[in-house]
């Protein structure tokens, strides 16, 4: 009964592991609009690695959503990304990448901080970027921390 | 058929394939692959680019108009 129940269990962990593998997704999974736009991959999709063939499906299927608006928005992102030097790009994936494995509570949060952020005014913000700049890296690891870690107060002191 | 009306329909046909050829407009692969990085919006990333608003310590209400903010200051 035991050495069953220990089998049960494995059975279940490695069905959980399997099902979090990027397994890819096959040219026939793909909807009208997803093979319109990927129609330049049509003959060799099955040779994408399954990471590409989902980064490229799900780009697809945002693409196709967007209106023209929101299409211009995206690409001048995407220019910035682009632009931007590849060191920096690896500390932004990196923070995203803690951000991810955040709870709902803590992210929520961080999206209202930026909300907040992008509200204030230019030269207000200037002043907390001027700030922040001038912090230790330990202050601001000491702040990351006690931003991820501690419960947000309700009421000020 | 007039030449009026042969204008007005190649008008048209040429507004329909703007049309079209705007609906199929393809971007190019890597700029899919952007895309696709990210699990909601490529909007996502701009958070991070301003890692003050990640970082700090926020306060739960409005700061008052001339009120000094405590949001960077670490506590030491």
């Amino acid at each position: 009964m035991k050495a069953k129940t220990i089998l049960a269990i494995a059975m279940i962990t490695f069905a959980g592991l399997a099902v979090a593998e990027d397994t890819g997704v096959s040219w026939e999974q793909l909807s009208a609009d997803q093979q319109r736009v990927l129609s330049s991959f049509s003959e060799n999709w099955d040779t994408l690695t399954p990471e590409r063939q989902t980064r490229l499906s799900t780009g697809a299927e945002r693409w196709a959503r967007m209106t023209p608006k929101q299409r211009d928005a995206a690409q001048n992102r995407f220019k910035r990304w682009r632009d931007m030097p590849p060191e920096r790009r690896n500390q932004i994936r990196e923070r995203y990448e803690q951000y991810r494995d955040m709870s709902p509570a803590q992210q929520k949060r961080i999206r209202d901080n930026y909300r907040r952020y992008q509200r204030m005014p230019a030269e207000r913000r200037q002043m907390l970027r001027d700030r922040y700049r001038s912090l230790t890296p330990d202050q601001r690891q000491r702040l990351r921390d006690r931003a991820r870690d501690k419960p947000r107060a309700t009421t000020r002191d | 058929m007039s030449v009026k009306r042969t204008a007005v329909l190649g008008s048209l046909l040429m507004g329909c394939s703007l049309v079209l050829a705007a609906d199929d407009e393809v971007p190019d692969a890597e700029f899919l692959e952007y895309l696709g990085l990210w699990e909601e919006s490529d909007e996502d990333w701009l958070i991070f680019d301003e890692p003050i608003t990640a970082d700090a310590e926020e306060r739960s209400d409005p700061v008052p108009q001339g009120e000094e903010s405590t949001e960077t200051k670490d506590e030491s």
